[in-house]
């Protein structure tokens, strides 16, 4: 087979195009670096009236936006999802682990809710506090100087709330809450559980001239069109193009519909170039590189390294420690919903907001004595938001809870769903995991995917720890939507047996640590600047690094190591090491 | 300043004017009252293996005409619209019914399908007719059998209740989501707008307030296109 080599050496070759590799690529970028980003998915500008899914109605889709295609809804702009067309995946024994894959520029950022939140002091050292799972080889001071950054470059909008483990930022300021939302927070301070406004990264005040600023129709999730949310192709990949391309800084030559296969190495174990498949073509090229940085995801990372090999390194690249695909872990995650009698037949006025919670409760059991270690947030869900498919199908829950005959028809049934509507509020619980070594995953040997590359399956079994954390999880949650009044959909927390309504791993879409973060090259995959013990030109600039995951949201964090280990680079290319 | 002037100033600059072209907004400020929908095609960026999805249900038919005219009888039952309010099939429910039966052929096909033909056999044996050659008055003695499940369930009318059931379902989904019937509703989103909370009549009627200790941390959207800056205790300053 004849692989088409570009001649030209870039300085950096970044594999991924979201939260990770989008900063790294805006951060060398803005030092001068040239860089190639290979991006799986098309090239996607929300901007573009052909592209965009944001202010279009329910019935532009003859599927009125059902998830038939994408698993959240037909505008999604988060393309593909947990299963992809030729893209598959297997699990052992009997592990339930759904992996999320987004094709598409600007990654997963396309997809997530914003919920931007720094990790704190406590979330970088939990074995020192409990004893279980591993510290991090960095502490919150260390990160703290990127996420001020961050803040401030991205934009998050939030209160300082002088918290010990939710650390205080450069916040733009928050949206006032929805009606919905002053019910939870009232609630919720019934059961003792303080709530704060939300921390989300959409632009509620100015924050630069290349975006605009928040118009409240509550669809990040179909990426903004003035560009007021986050999503890495927007905010850091364009620009990074734009001033490239104005001589202000390295250029940026993007790469779409190009799927890695792997790492080439020299003799001396020195990464070179990236190999990957095209997918208008189905042929292999090859983009070589000073620097590699993979930032595919925390799975398809660890799935590029185990592709690939170096002298002497047969198990995977970088992988002498053995951990590589070990200490997968994703955020716990249990919730339910409650119809709200208070609610019924509610004023009309349009209260979308901006795409996610304007409130939301960090960790406040700190000091309770708990059967479970570490801790989870809540979010809030509810209002009167844009019908979709799947609209109407509560009724008969809702009909049965006011006492009424389920079912029905005519203008009786359809004056019972006008007044039902917005009345439904609902929590989510989002914790921390213990990361446990026989939580993996491994390329499944003889299994490839339709670009020829080997594939990957997974083992994962929840421990105690987070059954018994999703049952606290439940006990909050019920407690607080009775206290608004609520009428709960489902009466009974799940049982044991039915893991007390934990989510499987990988719904949550927050896997994290296949090539954690150790000092102790014999214990980790990557050292305390992201780069791989083994190949110090190769860097991860994804959630593969994380040594935990704490009950925060990961993006915050992957976009200030990202950051971190940007500037590293810059600084070991000043030595010549790299 | 009246909400209409506050839009128009608030949306001002680079990212109005972006917006101003693209917005699609049914309740649009004077402004943007000429401006016309975006008619893009297609609607929004589509994967090849979605294109051809739908590609495959555009070649692809699945009810027949009587079955069509059953379903639309059925949905004209759950929705019959008012004096002010379309009824079911004027808002394209049976061409929704359709799709989305093709779209999901496994989910809903067999239910649809042979919950259709369950009618017309309950019809025939009580009325001896097909179910549209039916009065209203015999066709509602079928439907009061199968519209409350929680009743029909162990009886003879378990199947067609699971059939009904679907079929109000579909309907509620398809009339709330089409282009009239979102208007009973009175959706009030999707449209550009600058949030500034719920409505102090809104708060009253319901015993609430903002807690007065947030009121100058929330957004200022007077000022929401000032440039943010920040002192170096991380205060806004702005």
């Amino acid at each position: 087979m004849q692989i088409k080599k570009n001649d030209k050496e870039y300085d950096a070759v970044i594999v991924g195009s979201g939260a990770g590799g989008g900063m790294t690529a805006n951060r060398l970028a803005k030092a001068g670096l040239n860089i190639a980003i290979i991006e799986a998915g098309p090239y996607f500008d929300p901007a573009d009236p052909a592209q965009k899914t944001q202010l279009r109605w329910p019935w532009e889709s003859p599927r009125r936006g059902a998830g038939t295609l994408r698993s959240f809804g037909d505008f999604h702009a988060g393309l593909s999802g947990w299963e992809i067309p030729g893209e598959p995946y297997d699990t052992i024994d009997d592990t339930k682990f759904s992996w999320w894959r987004t094709r598409v520029l600007g990654g997963r950022t396309n997809h997530w809710g914003r919920i931007s939140l720094r990790f704190g002091p406590d979330d970088f050292h939990r074995k020192d506090i409990d004893g279980l799972g591993e510290n991090w080889p960095i502490r919150y001071d260390e990160l703290k100087p990127y996420y001020d950054k961050l803040d401030k470059m991205v934009g998050v909008f939030g209160t300082n709330e002088g918290l010990a483990n939710d650390p205080d930022g450069f916040f733009l300021p928050p949206p006032k809450p929805r009606l919905h939302e002053l019910l939870a927070v009232k609630g919720a301070s019934k059961a003792g559980v303080p709530m704060y406004p939300g921390r989300l990264s959409m632009v509620t005040k100015r924050i630069n001239k290349d975006r605009g600023v928040c118009f409240y129709c509550g669809q990040c999730s179909r990426a903004c069109s003035v560009y007021a949310d986050f999503s890495a192709g927007t905010v850091l990949v364009f620009p990074a193009i734009k001033n490239g391309k104005e001589g202000k800084g390295g250029q940026v030559d993007l790469y779409v519909n190009s799927m890695a296969r792997e790492v080439i190495t020299d003799a001396s174990g020195k990464a070179t170039a990236v190999s990957y498949i095209s997918k208008d073509d189905r042929r292999e090229y090859q983009i070589k590189g000073k620097v590699i940085v993979l930032a595919a995801s925390a799975c398809e990372t660890a799935r590029l390294l185990m592709n690939s090999k170096a002298p002497g390194q047969d198990n995977g690249l970088g992988n002498g420690s053995g951990t590589l695909g070990r200490y997968l872990h994703d955020s716990t995650g249990a919730g339910t919903s409650a119809f709200i009698p208070s609610l019924m037949d509610r004023d009309r006025y349009n209260e979308d907001g901006v795409g996610g919670m304007h409130v939301y409760a960090p960790w406040w059991g700190k000091d309770k004595k708990l059967d479970f270690p570490r801790g989870y947030h809540l979010e809030v869900y509810g209002g009167m938001g844009m019908p979709s498919y799947g609209f109407g199908g509560g009724h008969k829950a809702i009909q049965k809870m006011m006492g009424f005959k389920p079912g029905g028809y005519g203008n009786p049934l359809m004056k019972d769903v006008r007044a039902h509507y917005g009345a439904v509020v609902g929590f989510a619980g989002r914790g921390e995991a213990v990361a446990l070594y026989d939580n993996y995953c491994e390329v499944n040997p003889g299994k490839v995917d339709e670009w020829g590359i080997p594939t990957l399956r997974f083992h994962y079994k929840w421990s105690d720890h987070e059954r018994l954390q999703a049952k606290h999880m439940h006990e909050s949650i019920r407690e607080i939507l009775t206290g608004m009044g609520g009428k709960l959909f489902d009466d009974e927390i799940p049982s044991y047996e039915n893991d007390h309504g934990l989510l499987a791993p990988g719904a949550i879409i927050h896997e994290v640590g296949t090539a954690r973060m150790h000092d102790d090259p014999k214990q980790g995959v990557t050292n305390r600047h992201s780069a791989l013990h083994e190949v110090p030109n190769v860097y991860l600039a994804d959630a593969s690094v994380f040594t935990s995951q704490a009950d925060k949201n990961p993006t915050w964090t992957i976009m200030a190591l990202a950051m971190r280990a940007a500037d590293h680079i810059i600084s070991e290319r000043k030595k010549m090491n790299i | 300043m009246d909400r209409r002037t506050t839009i128009k100033n608030l949306l001002a600059g680079a990212a109005g004017a972006a917006l101003l072209s693209q917005a699609t907004a049914c309740e649009a400020p004077a402004d943007l009252a000429k401006v016309t929908e975006a008619k893009a095609a297609g609607y929004g960026l589509r994967l090849p293996h979605e294109l051809k999805h739908d590609a495959r249900i555009a070649n692809d038919s699945f009810f027949n005409e009587p079955e069509k005219i059953d379903l639309g009888i059925l949905a004209d039952i759950i929705t019959p619209g008012t004096d002010t309010e379309p009824k079911a099939t004027d808002t394209g429910v049976v061409d929704f019914f359709e799709f989305i039966s093709l779209d999901l052929p496994d989910y809903h096909q067999n239910i649809l399908r042979g919950g259709l033909g369950w009618l017309n056999i309950e019809a025939g044996q009580r009325f001896g007719r097909y179910f549209s050659e039916l009065t209203e008055a015999e066709r509602i003695q079928i439907v009061d059998d199968i519209a409350y499940p929680e009743e029909a369930e162990g009886t003879e009318f378990e199947a067609g209740s699971k059939f009904f059931d679907r079929v109000r379902y579909l309907t509620l989904t398809g009339y709330f989501t089409s282009k009239k019937g979102i208007k009973t509703l009175d959706y009030q989103g999707n449209a550009p707008n600058v949030w500034d909370g719920v409505p102090q009549e809104v708060l009253d009627k319901h015993g609430l307030a903002y807690d007065p200790k947030y009121l100058d941390k929330y957004v200022d959207q007077s000022k929401r296109d000032v440039q943010a800056e920040w002192d170096d205790e991380m205060n806004l300053i702005t």
